[in-house]
Protein backbone atom coordinates (compact mmCIF):
# COMPACT_ATOMS: atom_id res chain seq x y z
CA UNK A 1 0.00 0.00 0.00
CA UNK A 2 1.31 3.41 -0.88
CA UNK A 3 1.80 6.11 1.73
CA UNK A 4 1.58 8.78 -0.96
CA UNK A 5 0.35 12.02 0.52
CA UNK A 6 0.71 10.89 4.12
CA UNK A 7 4.44 10.90 4.72
CA UNK A 8 6.03 13.68 6.79
CA UNK A 9 7.82 16.59 5.21
CA UNK A 10 11.55 17.02 5.38
CA UNK A 11 13.67 19.98 4.41
CA UNK A 12 17.04 19.99 2.67
CA UNK A 13 18.31 23.56 2.49
CA UNK A 14 15.41 25.47 0.89
CA UNK A 15 13.70 22.39 -0.59
CA UNK A 16 10.75 20.98 1.38
CA UNK A 17 9.46 17.62 0.20
CA UNK A 18 7.79 14.44 1.38
CA UNK A 19 9.97 11.65 2.63
CA UNK A 20 10.73 8.86 0.21
CA UNK A 21 9.53 5.38 1.14
CA UNK A 22 13.02 4.53 2.36
CA UNK A 23 13.28 7.72 4.42
CA UNK A 24 9.83 7.11 5.87
CA UNK A 25 10.74 3.58 6.93
CA UNK A 26 13.86 4.91 8.65
CA UNK A 27 11.82 7.72 10.23
CA UNK A 28 9.34 5.25 11.71
CA UNK A 29 12.18 3.15 13.06
CA UNK A 30 13.86 6.19 14.56
CA UNK A 31 10.59 7.34 16.10
CA UNK A 32 10.06 3.93 17.67
CA UNK A 33 13.50 4.09 19.25
CA UNK A 34 13.50 7.76 20.18
CA UNK A 35 13.62 8.54 23.88
CA UNK A 36 10.77 10.51 25.37
CA UNK A 37 11.35 14.20 25.97
CA UNK A 38 12.83 15.01 29.32
CA UNK A 39 9.97 17.39 29.98
CA UNK A 40 6.45 16.12 30.45
CA UNK A 41 4.38 19.19 29.83
CA UNK A 42 4.50 22.32 27.77
CA UNK A 43 4.84 25.75 29.40
CA UNK B 1 44.43 52.94 13.08
CA UNK B 2 41.38 51.42 14.77
CA UNK B 3 41.83 48.28 16.77
CA UNK B 4 39.09 45.64 16.66
CA UNK B 5 36.52 45.45 18.08
CA UNK B 6 36.40 49.25 18.34
CA UNK B 7 35.97 51.06 15.05
CA UNK B 8 35.13 54.61 14.11
CA UNK B 9 33.13 55.98 11.24
CA UNK B 10 35.16 55.88 8.06
CA UNK B 11 37.72 53.43 9.40
CA UNK B 12 39.75 51.65 6.75
CA UNK B 13 40.12 48.04 7.78
CA UNK B 14 43.21 46.16 6.73
CA UNK B 15 43.35 42.48 5.92
CA UNK B 16 45.31 41.93 9.11
CA UNK B 17 42.56 43.55 11.12
CA UNK B 18 39.80 41.66 9.35
CA UNK B 19 41.70 38.43 9.92
CA UNK B 20 41.45 38.93 13.66
CA UNK B 21 37.67 38.51 13.55
CA UNK B 22 37.07 35.30 15.42
CA UNK B 23 33.70 34.11 14.18
CA UNK B 24 31.95 34.21 10.82
CA UNK B 25 28.40 33.42 9.78
CA UNK B 26 28.75 30.44 7.45
CA UNK B 27 25.12 29.76 6.66
CA UNK B 28 21.64 30.86 7.70
CA UNK B 29 18.83 28.47 6.86
CA UNK B 30 15.20 29.49 7.21
CA UNK B 31 13.06 26.60 8.39
CA UNK B 32 9.90 25.82 6.43
CA UNK B 33 6.43 24.87 7.59
CA UNK B 34 5.61 21.55 9.23
CA UNK B 35 8.91 19.80 8.61
CA UNK B 36 10.15 16.88 10.65
CA UNK B 37 13.81 17.53 9.91
CA UNK B 38 16.03 20.18 8.39
CA UNK B 39 19.24 19.22 6.64
CA UNK B 40 21.79 21.98 6.18
CA UNK B 41 24.25 21.12 3.44
CA UNK B 42 27.78 22.44 2.97
CA UNK B 43 27.86 23.86 6.47
CA UNK B 44 31.23 22.35 7.37
CA UNK B 45 34.40 22.77 5.34
CA UNK B 46 38.15 23.01 5.61
CA UNK B 47 37.76 26.74 6.27
CA UNK B 48 37.02 26.12 9.96
CA UNK B 49 37.72 23.31 12.39
CA UNK B 50 34.98 24.28 14.86
CA UNK B 51 31.45 25.66 14.61
CA UNK B 52 28.54 26.98 16.62
CA UNK B 53 24.96 26.22 15.63
CA UNK B 54 21.90 28.16 16.81
CA UNK B 55 18.23 27.54 16.09
CA UNK B 56 15.71 30.11 17.28
CA UNK B 57 12.59 31.95 16.22
CA UNK B 58 10.47 28.95 15.24
CA UNK B 59 7.82 26.83 16.93
CA UNK B 60 7.04 23.16 17.28
CA UNK B 61 3.73 21.43 16.67
CA UNK B 62 3.98 20.00 20.18
CA UNK B 63 6.63 19.49 22.82
CA UNK B 64 9.66 18.30 20.88
CA UNK B 65 13.15 17.15 21.78
CA UNK B 66 15.55 18.10 18.99
CA UNK B 67 18.16 15.72 17.60
CA UNK B 68 21.43 16.12 15.71
CA UNK B 69 22.87 13.97 12.96
CA UNK B 70 26.06 14.34 10.91
CA UNK B 71 25.67 13.66 7.19
CA UNK B 72 23.73 10.42 6.80
CA UNK B 73 25.53 8.69 9.66
CA UNK B 74 23.02 6.81 11.83
CA UNK B 75 25.31 5.20 14.38
CA UNK B 76 27.91 5.99 16.99
CA UNK B 77 26.30 8.84 18.90
CA UNK B 78 27.08 8.94 22.60
CA UNK B 79 25.95 11.66 24.96
CA UNK B 80 24.88 12.66 28.42
CA UNK B 81 22.18 15.16 29.32
CA UNK B 82 22.13 16.67 32.78
CA UNK B 83 19.08 18.65 33.76
CA UNK B 84 16.76 19.65 36.56
CA UNK B 85 13.20 20.82 36.88
CA UNK B 86 12.50 24.41 37.76
CA UNK B 87 10.25 23.24 40.59
CA UNK B 88 12.98 21.09 42.15
CA UNK B 89 16.12 22.72 40.91
CA UNK B 90 18.38 21.02 43.42
CA UNK B 91 17.54 17.51 42.25
CA UNK B 92 19.91 16.53 39.43
CA UNK B 93 18.53 14.30 36.69
CA UNK B 94 20.18 12.81 33.66
CA UNK B 95 19.64 10.87 30.45
CA UNK B 96 22.00 9.47 27.87
CA UNK B 97 22.68 8.12 24.39
CA UNK B 98 24.73 4.95 24.08
CA UNK B 99 25.60 4.28 20.43
CA UNK B 100 22.36 5.95 19.33
CA UNK B 101 21.25 6.70 15.75
CA UNK B 102 21.24 10.45 16.54
CA UNK B 103 22.39 12.67 19.37
CA UNK B 104 19.25 13.36 21.37
CA UNK B 105 18.20 16.32 23.51
CA UNK B 106 20.35 18.93 21.77
CA UNK B 107 17.52 21.43 22.15
CA UNK B 108 13.81 21.84 22.55
CA UNK B 109 10.78 23.14 20.74
CA UNK B 110 7.23 23.79 21.84
CA UNK B 111 4.28 25.71 20.48
CA UNK B 112 6.01 28.79 21.90
CA UNK B 113 9.66 28.48 20.87
CA UNK B 114 12.53 26.60 19.32
CA UNK B 115 15.90 26.59 20.98
CA UNK B 116 19.27 25.02 20.58
CA UNK B 117 22.78 26.42 20.84
CA UNK B 118 25.86 24.24 20.71
CA UNK B 119 29.44 23.86 19.49
CA UNK B 120 30.46 21.21 16.97
CA UNK B 121 34.17 20.43 17.06
CA UNK B 122 36.02 19.01 14.06
CA UNK B 123 33.06 17.81 11.96
CA UNK B 124 34.98 18.27 8.70
CA UNK B 125 38.06 16.42 9.93
CA UNK B 126 38.42 12.65 9.71
CA UNK B 127 38.19 12.45 13.48
CA UNK B 128 35.48 11.87 16.04
CA UNK B 129 33.19 14.90 16.24
CA UNK B 130 32.25 16.29 19.63
CA UNK B 131 29.19 18.34 20.49
CA UNK B 132 29.85 20.64 23.43
CA UNK B 133 28.26 23.46 25.40
CA UNK B 134 24.81 22.41 24.30
CA UNK B 135 22.64 24.34 26.71
CA UNK B 136 18.87 24.44 26.53
CA UNK B 137 15.83 25.51 28.50
CA UNK B 138 12.38 24.02 27.98
CA UNK B 139 8.98 24.51 29.54
CA UNK B 140 9.60 22.83 32.87
CA UNK B 141 13.28 21.84 32.83
CA UNK B 142 16.64 23.19 31.74
CA UNK B 143 19.95 21.46 31.25
CA UNK B 144 22.86 20.74 29.02
CA UNK B 145 23.97 17.99 26.70
CA UNK B 146 27.46 16.95 25.66
CA UNK B 147 28.17 14.20 23.19
CA UNK B 148 30.53 12.57 20.76
CA UNK B 149 30.06 10.94 17.38
CA UNK B 150 32.52 8.08 17.43
CA UNK B 151 33.01 7.78 13.68
CA UNK B 152 36.24 9.17 12.21
CA UNK B 153 34.75 10.63 9.05
CA UNK B 154 34.65 14.19 7.67
CA UNK B 155 31.17 15.64 7.13
CA UNK B 156 29.85 18.68 5.31
CA UNK B 157 26.15 18.41 6.23
CA UNK B 158 24.07 18.08 9.37
CA UNK B 159 20.42 17.53 10.21
CA UNK B 160 18.31 18.92 13.02
CA UNK B 161 15.52 16.42 13.65
CA UNK B 162 12.69 15.80 16.10
CA UNK B 163 11.66 13.00 18.41
CA UNK B 164 8.05 13.69 17.43
CA UNK B 165 5.95 16.36 15.73
CA UNK B 166 7.16 19.00 13.31
CA UNK B 167 8.95 22.33 13.22
CA UNK B 168 7.83 25.56 11.63
CA UNK B 169 9.82 28.70 11.03
CA UNK B 170 12.82 30.22 12.64
CA UNK B 171 16.39 30.19 11.42
CA UNK B 172 19.26 27.78 11.85
CA UNK B 173 22.49 29.73 11.86
CA UNK B 174 25.95 28.18 11.54
CA UNK B 175 29.01 30.11 12.64
CA UNK B 176 32.61 29.11 12.07
CA UNK B 177 35.33 29.80 14.63
CA UNK B 178 38.41 31.19 12.95
CA UNK B 179 41.30 28.70 13.14
CA UNK B 180 44.11 31.25 13.52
Amino acid sequence: MSNEGTKPLIQVDDLVREMTDEEYAQYLQDQANAPAPLVTEDE
Amino acid sequence: MPTPPTFVTGSVLTAAQMNTIGMHLVKAQTVGTGVSSVTVTNAFSADYDNYRILYSGGVGSTLISLTFKLGSSATGYYGITNYATYAAATTPLSGGDNNAVVLNSIGYASTSFTQCSFDVLAPNLARWTTIANCSWAAGTVAGNTNGVHQVATAYTDFTIGVNTGTLTGGTIRVYGYRNS
